[in-house]
């Protein structure tokens, strides 16, 4: 019987996990078009932000006397909310690990994402978390965005780059480390028009320009993770069902073999006391 | 009954002969009968042992022999005594059938040895002396699992094709060759190839001068095959009690013993009981079993292999073997489809001397993380083929990829089974044993690996592969 027992035990863990892959998956379902879309809308936000900024950067003379060294690096890193997530967070994590391997100063590390606790062993280095959720990431963020704005303006030499998952289609998701600022100018330069001047301008522009760029990395991040949860769980799901398919074969073979050997005894038992019963009979 | 009465065959079915015996001439039950008849004009004879004695002077025996050509009418012979062993120093170097009578071509046993009858009773309970020191193997897995009590019974379960007889004879290689006294070894019903192999092996290494080896394998009738445990161990028990020494047993396999009662009990006549057993499979057992034991006078080691029919544990053959036992080791076809040997299942293995007490807390604390570990790795392994390692906690994580090492840690290279792994095999002391497994469990050597693991002797062989792998 333990055999069988074990079986079944099997059978119901695995039938509960695939009830939590299932109700996952149709979650990640219901959530993924909302996603792609502030993913696109916050896309096309900052290319054009990065067209206007990059051309207002170049009129934007720096303070004489900064300096002319990279002081700080910040390094932001886009993790995931939560879990069943595939390898969203490992690609990541590599893509940051070989980014940081280069760095000569080591860069001030902010981890976005609830689900980071996990690198830490792993990165063995000092960094700052910020939970970032979906409807709240924008306030906590914007105590970091202003530093770095004020660090840019009093004229510090300063670099920033994120880490993200760039979503490139449903099924593909490649890590980049993208440097944000100082912005690459622009390919076509524009004639553009300044009202009042561009150092009224730059401080606001700047700011923008750093939220927007923050908007479509933490966007495109968590679609890529909705993404890569729908096809994990999917997988996932398949897998259950696969295993639970043999297991189920497994358990009604074992359960008829039991069946059939039992029938075979109580039939041969029964043969030999009707030949025993027969020879008494005939006085054998 | 004096020797000598003499009877007719009146019935024979396979191995079982019906004899009829005038009434103040039957033979003793347990006692050997013996049957001479022509064969194609070649003399023959037919030795068989009384298992049964009906209405009317008949008795039914066992045939220990063929009964091809054996003819209704026949006369036999009551010997008037059981089947004898020659024991003594005569039987050390020799090869016997389980009769009794020498099969290596060597020269006959002289006629003044001393024989004992094979039916011995067990000791009597006054006298079993219980042993609690630990045997090393030079087997990881065995040595911290379920190790082995000197003086004690310890059983080999596995399914067919997963390592019993590899493990069995590397055991006979460290144990017999390290161990200096006598060892005795019963091969039941096993390949009779692997009986030659066997010899070969220790005359080659020496250690053939203290063995004695008796053989009922798989081509002898099922009678023969009864009674091979019975001889051999008359051997052993002389020495255990005549010469208070201490005596390795060594048994491949006990299963068939089983299998061959169960052979003749149905031809005898017996109502087959649960999965088609002999009604009397507990008391043959027992009888066999309270033998191999340890008394005031010496110790009987004994390694038994135990075949375990589909795989089943809970099988009445395997059931019934696994209480008369000290320490048990159970193969696992899995892990020898992992190709991990020996392919001993550590969480199914067991022991009575693994205890705070006796092995020490050292030994007793690693043993218990060990199984902790793969406990743990188990019951996560559904998830992890869902979900994937990664979606693991931490923790976790770690267990898995600890546990995944120490499982390929368990393997250990034979060196009976070099001609297979082209390795040489490793006897790990049973100190490096426990310090390899608690470098694994404390973490200091997450950062090796896993493959530098696998078929490797102690935790410096693993650091040295890993080095050569970077």
């Amino acid at each position: 019987m333990s055999q069988l027992s074990a079986i079944k035990d099997r059978v119901r863990t695995i039938t509960n996990l695939h009830k939590v892959t299932k109700a996952m998956e149709m979650v990640t379902r219901t959530k993924i078009h909302k996603m792609r879309q502030n993913a696109a809308s916050a896309k096309d936000y900052q290319e054009l932000y990065a067209g206007l900024f990059g051309a207002l950067a170049l009129k934007y003379v720096i303070k004489p006397g900064a300096s002319q060294e990279t002081s700080q690096k910040y390094c932001l890193a886009f993790f995931s909310q939560k879990g069943f997530c595939g390898g969203f967070n490992e690609k990541l994590l590599n893509c940051l690990r070989a980014a940081l391997a280069t760095e000569k100063i080591p860069p001030k590390l902010y981890l976005l994402g609830r689900f980071q606790a996990k690198w830490k062993h792993v990165l063995a280095r000092e960094f700052q978390h910020i939970a970032a959720r979906e409807n709240t990431y924008r306030e906590e963020t914007a105590g970091l965005v202003a530093e770095i704005g004020a660090k840019i303006l009093a004229g510090e030499k300063i670099e920033v780059c994120f880490i993200y998952n760039r979503l490139v289609s449903v099924l593909e998701q490649t890590p980049l480390a993208q440097k944000i600022y100082p912005p690459d100018p622009p390919a076509v330069e524009k004639e553009i028009l300044l009202e009042p001047d561009v150092d009224a301008l730059y401080p606001e522009a700047l700011k923008g320009y750093l939220t927007a760029c923050l908007a479509k990395a933490y966007w495109e991040s968590a679609a890529g993770e909705y993404y890569f949860r729908l096809l994990s769980m999917k997988n996932a799901n398949d897998n259950a069902e696969l295993i639970l398919g043999g297991l189920l074969l497994e358990y009604n073979k074992t359960r008829q073999t039991r069946i059939t050997q039992e029938l075979s005894e109580v039939i041969s038992a029964f043969d030999v006391l009707k030949v025993s019963a027969e020879k008494k009979e005939r006085g054998v | 009954m004096a020797a000598g009465g003499r009877g007719k065959v009146i019935q024979i079915i396979g191995p079982i002969i019906d004899i009829h015996f005038e009434q103040d001439e039957i033979p003793e039950i347990r006692n050997a009968i013996e049957i001479r008849h022509n064969y194609n004009g070649v003399k023959q004879r037919v030795i068989a042992e009384v298992a049964m004695q009906t209405e009317g002077g008949i008795v039914r025996c066992v045939s220990l022999l063929p009964t091809e050509g054996l003819p209704r009418g026949a006369e036999a012979v009551d010997t008037g005594h059981p089947i004898m062993t020659p024991v003594g120093k005569t039987v050390l170097g020799r090869v016997f059938n389980p009769m009794g009578e020498t099969i290596d071509n060597g020269p006959p046993i002289p006629p003044e040895t001393e024989r004992h009858s094979i039916r011995g009773n067990p000791p009597l309970f006054q006298d079993i002396d219980p042993q609690d020191n630990v045997y090393e193997t030079g087997i990881k897995v065995i040595d911290l699992m379920s190790p082995y009590v000197k003086g004690g019974k310890t059983g080999l379960f596995g399914g067919a094709g997963v390592g019993k007889t590899v493990i069995i004879m590397e055991l006979i290689h460290n144990m017999a060759t390290h161990h200096g006294g006598i060892s005795v070894f019963a091969g039941v019903g096993e390949r009779t190839r692997e009986g030659n192999d066997l010899w070969l092996d220790m005359k080659s290494s020496g250690v053939l001068q203290k063995t004695s080896l008796v053989f009922g394998q798989m081509g002898e009738q099922p009678g023969a095959r009864l009674i091979t445990p019975l001889t051999a161990l008359t051997q052993a028990e002389y020495f255990r009690d005549r010469e208070h020494q201490d005596v390795l047993f060594f048994m491949d396999n006990v299963f068939r013993f089983v299998q061959a009662g169960s052979e003749v009990s149905t031809l005898l006549g017996r109502m087959p009981s649960a999965v088609g057993y002999q009604p009397t499979l507990g008391v043959e057992m027992g009888r066999l079993e309270e033998r191999i034991t340890s008394t005031r006078s010496g110790y009987i080691t004994s390694i038994q292999a135990v075949f375990v029919p589909a795989d089943d544990i809970t099988d009445p053959a395997a059931a019934i073997t696994f209480s008369h036992l000290d320490a048990s080791t159970v193969l696992s076809r899995q892990i020898a489809a992992m190709g991990i040997y020996p392919a001993v299942d550590p969480l199914q293995s067991s022991s009575r001397i693994l205890d705070v007490s006796i092995v020490g807390r050292e030994h007793y604390q690693t043993a218990q993380e060990v199984k902790r570990v793969l406990q743990r790795y188990n019951e996560l392994k559904d998830i992890v083929a869902i979900l994937g390692v990664s979606e693991l906690p931490k923790e976790d994580e770690l267990i898995v990829n600890r546990a995944r090492k120490i499982q390929r840690f368990f393997s250990q290279p034979f060196a009976v089974a070099e001609q297979f792994t082209g390795l040489p095999g490793r006897y790990v002391k049973l100190v490096d044993t426990i310090q390899g497994f608690r470098t694994i469990l404390s973490g200091a050597a997450d950062d090796l690996p896993e493959q530098a693991f696998y078929m490797a002797g102690s935790i410096e062989e693993v650091r040295e592969k890993a080095a050569k792998m970077q």
